[in-house]
C-alpha cells in the first residue's frame, strides 16, 4: 500500500491471529497443494544441502560472558552454563557456547526428567536455568516452579500469583505466558492481569508487583522483559481494545515505573525527542503518530509489542518492533499510520527513540513487525557492518544498521507475491496491487498468508556457521469475504481466510539461513507449521520442536536429522541448554498447545479446556499476596498418557 | 491436504445433549424431564444476559427450559472472543440463545428474529439519518462500537469509511472492569449526554440502552448501504448448538414454534429492535425490499 493511502474499497479485516485461528476452525477451507502453482526463484525451498562446513572458533567453551566486546577482539557472543533471558543473549542469538553434545552424539540423548506445569493451553515461553535451578512460567493462572536440578524431577517451591479476576472463566484474552528474565536474584515477569512480578530467585517470594496495565480495557501482558542496566523492560498486548501499544521500563529494584514509550500518539508520548533521526525520508517529521491519522484514530492505535525486545551492550540500544493498527478497517485509517508495523531503536535508560523505521506503512495484510530483531555484526562487503537481523511476517528479511536504521539487505527468505520487493532507498515495499484484499471481492493466493513466513517463534544465528536458524510457515491464503461473524453478542460480516500449504504442500518448515548470501541454506519439509523457536550451540547442533510432538535435533552445517524425540504433546517454545549441577550439557524444552496452534495439531493438547479441571482461576487474594507451595515433586517416570498439563522436558546424554 | 478435517476433527465431539435427544419426536419428550438444558451465556452484556438473569436470552431460555421439562443451567462465559469455542464447542454448555443464522461452525434453529444495526440520535437534533451519503456526517461526531478482535469492524464503521468520514470517530469499547456495568450503553448515553452527536449501534444494544432516555433519543433501523450492497446491516438470530446436536436443535425449534408470540413479548419488553427476517445472509443482499418494521 502507499503512504497516500488505500484504494476506497473498504476492508473489514479479520486477517488477524486468533480470529484467523477461528475462522479456520469454523470454515476451514480445505486447498489442495496443486492450487499453489508458483514457485520462486528467490525462495529457494532446496531440502537439506551440504554447505561449507566452518569449524566452531577454538576455545569457544571456555567463553565467558554473554557481551560482545568493545572495538578489538569481539568476545562471542553466546550463552554458558546458565540461560537468563528469553533470547539467551541480550543480543537475541539464542546461541550457547557448550559443546557437550555434538552431531556425533545427539542421536543419543535422553530425556532426564520431565516435570508436569500443572497448567492446559499454549507453554510459549522458555524455561531459565541459573545455577542449579530451572525456573518454569506456567500459562495462566502465571506460576512460577522453581526446579531443583540437583534432584531431578523435584520442584524447590512453585510461586502462585493468583492473577485477578476470571472468575467463571471470564477473560478477555489469550492465556499464554512467553517466560521470565532473572537478573540480581531476581525471577521477573510478567502476569496476564496486567502486573509485572518479581520474585526473590531463592526463596520463591514476592519482592514486589506493579500493575501497569489493564485487562478490561483490552491491555494485557504476556510478553518476556528483558533486564537491561536495572531496568525491566516489556512490550505489551491487545490492540484490538483500541488500546495504544507501548512499551515501559521498571526499576529491577522496586518496580517502580520509569518510562513509557508508546507506538502512537504526539512525540511526547512516543518519546520522540531530538535525537531522533530516522534513516528514511519517509519516517521524518514531527507527530507523525499523530498525523498519519485520520481525526484522533491514533487513539485506538494499537501496534502493541508483544514479542521480543534485543540489547546491543556496546550502543546501549534497544530494539523491537510493533504490531498493525488493532482497530477498525484500514480504509477507516488512510494515511502510513505510524508507528504500527515499525522497528525502533531506544535508549534503554530512558526509553528515547534514536530511530524508527516503517516496514509496511498502511498494512492490510496483518504483516506486523514484532519479531526479534537480533543484534549481530556481519562481514558485508568485506567490511564489518553492526546489524541487526529481521525475519519478518511478510517473507522479506530486513538487516539495518542498528546504529543508523540504515536498510542494508531485505531479501525474500520466503515465497512473497505480496510485494515484489523493498526499496532500499526509500525503505517502502513495491506492493502488487492483485494482493491487496478488498471488502467484496476474493483475492486468491496471497502469499504468505496472515500467519505470516515467520512469526514471533524465536530464531537463533550462529557465529560459527552465520546462518540463522528459524522455524517457519509455508502457507498461502485466500481472501474471502461476507462470512457471518459474532464477538461479544455483535454479528457483522467479515471475511475467512482459506489458508493451505505453499509450494511443496508442506504448512511448515525449519530454515538456515544465510544472511550475507541472502539466501537459504538448507531448509527442512514440517507438514505442521513450526510454532516454536529454535537453539544453536558451539557444539554444531541446532534444536527445535515441532507442532507434532516432536524434539529434534540437527546438523547446525547439513541439516541432517540427529534425533527426533517423541513428545507427549506438540511444542511453541524455544528450547534452552545450559549446565546441570554435573557440569555436562543438558537441554530442555516445554510442551503444550492451545486453540490455534493446536488447531493445527487435532486440538489443543493436553486437551479440554483451558479453564477449570484445577486450571481455574480463583479470585485475586488483596494487595497481590501470593501463595508459594514447597516442595511438590513428580517422579522422573514416563509422562502419562494422555497428557493433563504442559511439560518441561530435559535431555542429557547418557 | 490442508487444514479442514483434522481440524474439525479436533472440534467435534460426542453430543452431551444425547440425553436431551435420546428418545422420541413429539409433544414433550419424556427423556428431558429431569435432565438439564446447559445454556453458554455472557455474566454481564444485557440486553442479552447477565447472572442476574435480566436479560432476554435468559427470559427465552427459561421458556424453553419450562417447555423442555428441563433444569435450566448456565456456564457464564464472557463474551469478549473465542466465546463459541471456549463454551459451546469446548461442551461446557449445549446451547447458544442467540446466534446470528448462517455462522459457520455450528448447527442452528430456524431464525427466530432479527435485528439491524440501527443510527441513534438526539430526538431534538434536525440532522436526521437517511442514509450514509448524508452530507451532515462528514462533521458529526460519530460513535461506533470497538468490537475488538483486532480491526474487526462493523458494518456501519465500513460504510462511513468507504466515504471518508473519519475524521470525528470516537470508538467505545464493548466491555470494561469487572463490576463495571453496562459499558456496551455508553455509546448511547454518549449521544442523549451530547459528547457525540451520532452513534451506530447494533441494534439490541442502541434499543435497550437508548430506553432509559425514553423521548430524548431516536433509534432508527438501518437495513442497507445502497452504496455496498456487500455489506448486511440485518442479522438474523437464531439458536447455536453443536454441528453434531442436530436432534436437538430440532426439540428446540419446536419449543420456539410452540412459543413465537411469547418470545416476540420478550424481545419487545427488552428493548429489542426488531426487523423482518430474511433469509440468513450468507452472500450480500442487494436486493432487500420493503421498509422494515421497526418494533421496540
Amino acid at each position: 500500500m502507499t503512504a497516500s493511502g488505500s484504494n476506497p474499497v473498504a476492508y473489514t479485516t479479520s486477517s488477524r491471529r486468533r480470529r484467523i485461528a477461528l475462522g479456520m476452525l469454523l470454515a476451514c477451507v480445505a486447498l489442495p497443494s496443486s492450487a499453489w502453482a508458483e514457485n520462486s526463484d528467490a525462495a529457494e525451498q532446496t531440502d537439506i544441502q551440504s554447505t561449507a562446513a566452518t569449524t566452531p572458533p577454538a576455545g569457544a567453551a571456555s567463553v565467558q560472558a554473554a557481551v560482545a566486546a568493545p572495538q578489538g577482539a569481539a568476545a562471542p557472543v553466546q550463552t554458558t552454563a546458565d540461560w537468563t533471558t528469553a533470547g539467551g543473549t541480550p543480543q537475541g542469538t539464542r546461541f550457547s557456547a557448550l559443546t557437550d553434545i555434538t552431531p556425533a552424539n545427539a542421536g543419543t540423548l535422553v530425556e532426564e526428567f520431565a516435570y508436569p506445569t500443572g497448567t492446559k493451553g499454549s507453554h510459549q515461553g522458555s524455561p531459565l536455568v541459573v545455577g542449579k535451578v530451572m525456573y518454569v512460567v506456567t500459562p495462566f493462572p502465571n506460576k512460577l516452579i522453581a526446579l531443583d536440578l540437583t534432584h531431578p524431577g523435584k520442584a524447590l517451591w512453585t510461586f502462585n500469583p493468583q492473577p485477578a479476576g476470571y472468575a467463571r472463566g471470564l477473560t478477555c484474552c489469550d492465556i499464554v505466558n512467553r517466560g521470565a528474565a532473572y537478573a540480581d536474584g531476581l525471577v521477573v515477569y510478567t502476569l496476564l492481569d496486567g502486573n509485572v512480578v518479581a520474585v526473590n530467585a531463592l526463596t520463591g517470594t514476592q519482592v514486589w508487583r506493579t500493575k501497569v496495565a489493564e485487562p478490561w480495557n483490552g491491555e494485557t501482558l504476556n510478553t518476556a522483559p528483558i533486564i537491561v542496566n536495572g531496568k525491566v523492560i516489556f512490550g505489551s498486548s491487545g490492540s484490538e481494545m483500541g488500546v495504544r501499544g507501548s512499551v515501559r521500563a521498571l526499576d529491577l529494584k522496586t518496580g517502580k515505573l520509569l518510562w513509557q514509550a508508546y507506538a502512537t500518539g504526539p512525540d511526547s508520548e512516543v518519546l520522540i525527542g531530538a535525537n531522533f533521526h530516522p534513516y528514511f525520508a519517509k519516517d521524518r517529521g514531527a507527530n507523525l503518530g499523530v498525523s498519519t491519522w485520520p481525526g484522533t484514530l491514533w487513539k485506538q492505535g494499537g501496534g502493541t509489542s508483544w514479542a521480543w525486545i534485543t540489547y546491543d551492550p556496546e550502543l546501549n540500544l534497544i530494539f523491537y518492533g510493533t504490531s498493525q493498527p488493532g482497530t477498525f478497517n484500514p480504509d477507516m485509517r488512510p494515511g502510513e499510520n505510524k508507528w504500527a508495523a515499525s522497528i525502533f531503536a531506544r535508549n534503554p535508560d530512558t526509553g528515547k527513540a534514536v530511530w524508527a523505521y516503517q516496514l509496511v506503512p498502511h498494512d492490510n495484510w496483518d504483516y506486523d513487525a514484532v519479531n526479534e530483531d537480533t543484534v549481530v555484526d556481519l562481514q558485508i562487503g568485506g567490511v564489518t557492518r553492526k546489524v541487526i537481523v529481521h525475519f519478518n511476517k511478510n517473507g522479506f528479511v530486513y538487516i539495518l544498521d542498528r546504529a543508523t536504521g540504515q536498510l542494508i539487505s531485505a531479501n525474500p527468505f520466503s515465497f512473497a507475491n505480496w510485494a515484489t520487493g523493498i526499496d532500499l532507498k526509500t525503505g517502502l515495499p513495491q506492493v502488487v496491487a492483485a494482493k491487496d484484499t478488498h471488502q467484496g471481492v476474493v483475492t486468491q493466493n496471497i502469499c504468505p498468508s496472515a500467519f505470516g513466513a515467520k512469526d514471533w517463534e524465536y530464531s537463533t544465528f550462529s557465529p560459527s556457521t552465520k546462518l540463522f536458524y528459524f522455524g517457519a510457515f509455508n502457507m498461502c491464503m485466500n481472501y474471502e469475504p461476507l462470512k457471518v461473524e459474532y464477538i461479544a453478542g455483535t454479528p457483522f460480516t467479515g471475511a475467512s481466510l482459506g489458508m493451505g500449504p505453499g509450494a511443496g504442500g508442506n504448512m511448515g518448515e525449519f530454515v538456515a539461513f544465510d544472511p550475507i548470501k541472502g539466501k537459504r541454506a538448507w531448509s527442512i519439509k514440517e507438514p505442521l507449521p513450526v510454532f516454536g523457536g529454535a537453539l544453536a550451540t558451539a557444539g554444531n547442533v541446532v534444536f527445535y520442536g515441532t507442532l507434532d510432538k516432536q524434539f529434534k535435533a540437527v546438523d547446525a552445517n547439513t541439516g541432517k536429522l540427529l534425533l527426533s524425540k517423541q513428545l507427549e504433546c506438540g511444542v511453541a517454545s524455544a528450547p534452552i541448554t545450559f549446565k546441570g549441577p554435573d557440569g555436562k550439557q543438558r537441554v530442555a524444552i516445554t510442551t503444550g498447545l492451545g486453540f490455534i496452534n493446536g488447531g493445527f495439531a487435532g486440538g489443543p493438547c493436553p486437551a479440554g479446556s483451558t479453564f477449570g479441571d484445577g486450571s481455574e482461576a480463583q479470585s485475586a487474594l488483596p494487595q497481590g499476596q501470593a501463595a508459594v507451595n514447597f516442595g511438590a515433586s513428580h517422579p522422573a517416570a514416563a509422562v502419562a498418557a494422555p497428557a493433563t498439563s504442559g511439560y518441561v522436558h530435559v535431555y542429557k546424554l547418557p | 491436504m490442508a487444514c479442514s478435517k483434522r481440524i474439525l476433527l479436533g472440534l467435534a465431539g460426542a453430543a452431551l445433549a444425547a440425553t436431551l435427544t435420546a428418545a422420541v419426536a413429539g409433544e414433550s419428550d419424556p427423556a428431558v424431564a429431569g435432565s438439564a438444558l446447559v445454556i453458554c451465556a455472557d455474566p454481564a452484556n444485557l440486553p442479552y444476559s447477565n447472572e442476574a438473569r435480566e436479560g432476554f436470552e435468559n427470559k427465552i431460555a427459561a421458556l424453553l427450559a419450562d417447555d423442555l421439562h428441563a433444569e435450566l443451567k448456565y456456564f457464564w462465559f464472557a463474551e469478549h472472543k473465542t466465546f463459541l469455542r471456549r463454551t459451546l464447542l469446548d461442551k461446557r454448555c449445549d446451547a447458544v440463545v442467540s446466534v446470528p443464522a448462517g455462522l459457520p461452525g455450528i448447527a442452528a434453529t430456524k431464525p427466530y428474529f432479527a435485528s439491524s444495526y440501527v443510527v441513534v440520535t438526539r430526538a431534538g437534533d434536525e440532522r436526521r439519518f437517511t442514509s450514509f451519503d448524508d452530507p451532515w456526517l462528514r462533521d458529526a461526531r460519530i460513535g461506533l462500537q470497538l468490537v475488538g478482535n483486532e480491526g474487526a469492524t462493523t458494518p456501519p464503521a465500513v460504510a462511513l469509511s468507504s466515504r471518508g468520514f473519519n475524521q470525528h470517530i470516537t470508538a467505545f469499547p464493548m466491555w470494561s472492569e469487572d463490576g463495571d456495568k453496562n459499558p456496551q450503553g455508553r455509546i448511547v448515553d454518549a449521544v442523549a449526554d451530547g459528547s457525540i452527536d451520532v452513534a451506530f449501534v447494533w441494534g439490541p444494544f442502541g434499543g435497550y440502552f437508548a430506553k432509559a432516555h425514553d423521548a430524548a433519543l431516536r433509534v432508527e433501523p438501518i437495513t442497507s448501504d445502497p452504496q455496498r450492497p456487500d455489506l448486511a446491516f440485518v442479522f438474523p438470530m437464531a439458536i447455536g448448538v453443536r454441528k453434531t446436536d442436530t436432534a436437538f436443535r430440532d426439540r428446540l425449534q419446536e419449543a420456539l414454534d410452540r412459543h413465537s408470540a411469547e418470545i416476540a413479548t420478550i424481545l419487545r419488553d427488552n428493548g429489542v429492535p426488531t426487523v423482518a427476517v430474511e433469509a440468513p445472509p450468507s452472500t450480500a443482499d442487494a436486493s432487500q425490499q420493503g421498509a422494515p418494521e421497526l418494533t421496540r
